[in-house]
């Protein structure tokens, strides 16, 4: 009880401190990087739909790495998944 | 705009509040996902501004939204289907092995 | 050949998908020539740029520095590349005997290595939120591989603690994104600067402190690390504890040097000395000889953390060569338990008697590496431990402290140190696989308590003579130490009094550690506040 009580206090203060962190964020932004990307993805990568030209040409590191991710992830569960009289 | 803000946070605080007084397994992890699409939401929103549109170049010059935290939240969605899928299937060992889903009867069934 | 930095993480990563494909058991000696040409890369990679005098950035793809990914490799990374490809190495060979056929366990074994040394050399915020998630995930496949209900169990609390970690993480980069408009370290970094220190830095500083608290084990944090590293297979174990904890430490690092924060400083030495305190206290109480070793892991990372925040140079210095020393007599602590468990087939320290019998060559080298962890002179434990005496040796609350929790250290290991004694009565015993991985980290621990000044030389360019190993006074200190902590340990430790085993079984679920994460946010929230 003592443990939901304080939760909810602690929980609320940080909704309180974050709101008022992102108001003054969102006056003084910096929009440098949209102003390149929205000027820039068709001269430089040839694709009129600016997300799959960041995701596909300017962060093309991040996205084989996700994809390692399905692999790894989809190896595992088949290995955990094996009796343990088939294991090779 | 800023409301969209506090309701997207409200909802993280929710699932967040979740994990703390969960005693069970597959609810721990449907509130680890909760959380998870909050803190998409949460991106989403920080770089709306009325009126603006979406980020494909056609005869429209209005505003456009900022394209890169979709493009870090395509995976981002990714990486949490992963992570579930995984911590899924420990559940399902997990109840072969000890017959319960509960955090803290461990202790006593020690096998 | 400046594009080593992508041969050295790309080429372990597709040595392990071949050896997945072809199940075949001649394939897998292609781990070999892997690992020889990423040793050999990485020598010339450091000896063609001028030793690091300055870093080396390359962009990956061409495009502008603000806009794209790039990689980074200066000193600090260059050394702890050379560390983890070292490590790499000597698992491989422990391991080989037994894991010559196994094609999957090479697989998970080999994208970990990958994924590792890409960590080390990223320069991006969500880059580096990548690795360190493809990290935990191939580490939790890895400590369920014995598939019994302790590994499963253990696995399952690792993976979803540290992942509500890494969201903390997610919610300070959208403010640090929103606020200087890049993803790039080095950018970021001058656009803070510019920004002098508002609310919305110091709480993204707040966020991404306590992800990277998880990550590498601080004070409240830290109950996964016991279960993971007990649970885990003997060489996974001594690659978690040895390598993979101090990712934590080196995102700590980059971070730090980032936001450049030093408010936060005195919070941050306070919690290495409550880790270490803790550590100590639950070190103590274990009859299980894994749970012991990783119960030193969390102590001698809280020394690590009060080496490396501190406001005097000296002591950062010690801090970071702590970090390479305790990854070389970890990891010789852990194989050779790894070996003495197989031996025996039982896990607790009562049990186990009479190895030095049995088992010579074990035995010594487990020696060497309980005189590194102790702080004995002409040992490597000795060189860091001294450095970082030094650097708090004006305040004089915090020198007892470290002294208390040497002497605890001690006292821990002469407990260890029964299962050398006695004679064992059992008769059937396994077959034991190959002690040359071991014979080469004693080695090297000897050999980076004899010749740290021309090594660190070399590395860092930092003079360490001052630290002197031949002096008298430290040997005295060394041996009061002993003594006082064999005295302590015969008429308190060994009879097992009533606190003991309820420390012991003190048991923190996952409701409570979430719990305790929430409330490290809040003490750090309102303690940057002020």
């Amino acid at each position: 009880m003592i443990k939901k009580i304080l939760s909810i206090l602690m929980l609320i203060s940080l909704l309180i401190v974050f709101s008022l962190a992102s108001f003054e964020a969102l006056e003084n932004s910096n929009s440098f990087s949209k102003d390149f990307y929205i000027e820039n993805t068709y001269k430089h990568t040839g694709s009129k739909n600016l997300v799959t030209g960041i995701y596909l040409d300017y962060r093309l590191f991040d996205s084989i790495f996700e994809a390692s991710i399905l692999l790894v992830s989809v190896t595992g569960i088949i290995f955990m998944s094996k009796r343990d009289d088939e294991v090779l | 705009m800023k409301l969209s803000i506090i309701l997207a946070f409200i909802t993280l605080l929710i699932g967040i509040y979740g994990l703390i007084i969960s005693k069970n397994i597959i609810k721990s992890i449907i509130c680890f996902n909760i959380s998870q699409g909050a803190v998409v939401l949460l991106f989403l929103t920080f770089s709306k501004e009325y009126p603006s549109s979406i980020p494909i170049i056609s005869e429209n010059s209005s505003n456009m939204v900022d394209p890169l935290p979709q493009a870090l939240m395509l995976t981002t969605i990714v990486i949490g289907a992963a992570i579930t899928a995984l911590a899924l299937m420990l559940s399902i060992k997990i109840f072969h092995y000890y017959g319960t889903l509960d955090w803290k009867e461990f202790i006593e069934r020690n096998g | 050949m400046k594009y080593i930095p992508i041969y050295l993480i790309f080429i372990p990563i597709i040595t392990s998908m071949i050896i997945y494909l072809f199940n075949n058991k001649y394939v897998n000696y292609l781990v070999f020539l892997s690992q020889g040409v990423i040793t050999y890369f990485s020598i010339k990679y450091f000896s063609l740029n001028n030793h690091f005098l300055e870093s080396n950035i390359l962009n990956l793809g061409g495009w502008e520095k603000a806009i794209g990914i790039s990689l980074k490799n200066d000193r600090l990374s260059m050394a702890f590349i050379f560390l983890s490809i070292f490590i790499w190495w000597v698992i491989l060979l422990y391991s080989w005997n037994n894991r010559k056929g196994d094609f999957k366990f090479l697989f998970f074994l080999l994208f970990l290595e990958g994924a590792f040394l890409g960590l080390l050399q990223t320069n991006d915020l969500f880059n580096l939120f990548i690795f360190i998630e493809i990290t935990t995930i191939i580490s939790t496949i890895l400590i369920i591989y014995k598939k019994d209900g302790y590994s499963v169990k253990s696995g399952l609390y690792y993976l979803l603690f540290n992942s509500t970690g890494m969201i903390f993480y997610l919610l300070g980069l959208i403010l640090v994104y929103t606020v200087t408009g890049t993803l790039n370290m080095d950018i970021a970094k001058e656009r803070i600067e510019l920004l002098n220190n508002t609310l919305i830095i110091k709480l993204a500083f707040v966020f991404i402190m306590a992800s990277i608290g998880v990550k590498s084990a601080f004070f409240p944090v830290y109950n996964w690390l016991p279960k993971a590293h007990g649970a885990a297979p003997a060489s996974i174990s001594a690659l978690l504890s040895g390598l993979l904890i101090k990712s934590g430490i080196y995102a700590y690092i980059r971070l730090h040097y980032i936001f450049n924060i030093n408010d936060l400083n005195d919070l941050f030495f306070i919690l290495g000395i409550l880790t270490a305190l803790s550590g100590i206290i639950f070190a103590l109480s274990q009859k299980d000889i894994k749970q012991v070793l990783a119960f030193h892991t969390i102590s001698q990372i809280g020394i690590i953390l009060m080496g490396l925040s501190s406001y005097e140079t000296k002591a950062n210095i010690g801090g970071l060569l702590h970090v390479f020393n305790h990854a070389l007599f970890k990891s010789l602590l852990f194989l050779g338990s790894g070996i003495i468990i197989n031996h025996y087939n039982t896990r607790k320290i009562t049990e186990i008697r009479g190895v030095f019998k049995r088992l010579p060559v074990v035995s010594v080298i487990m020696i060497i590496g309980m005189f590194s962890i102790t702080g004995a002179p002409f040992f490597n434990g000795f060189v860091s431990k001294t450095i970082i005496k030094y650097g708090i040796k004006h305040n004089s609350f915090h020198s007892i402290l470290f002294f208390i929790i040497n002497l605890g250290t001690c006292i821990s290991f002469i407990k260890f140190s029964q299962i050398f004694f006695g004679d064992f009565k059992k008769t059937d015993f396994k077959k034991i696989h190959s002690r040359s991985s071991m014979i080469i980290l004693g080695i090297s621990c000897l050999l980076m308590g004899i010749l740290y000044a021309p090594i660190i030389n070399v590395f860092y360019d930092i003079d360490l003579s001052f630290v002197n190993i031949f002096s008298l006074s430290a040997l005295f200190n060394y041996l009061i130490s002993l003594v006082i902590g064999f005295f302590i340990f015969k008429f308190i430790i060994d009879k097992d009094f009533y606190p003991m085993k309820k420390i012991r079984h003190l048991y923190i679920s996952f409701e409570t550690t979430n719990f305790m994460l929430i409330s490290f946010i809040i003490i750090m929230t309102i303690i940057s506040l002020r």
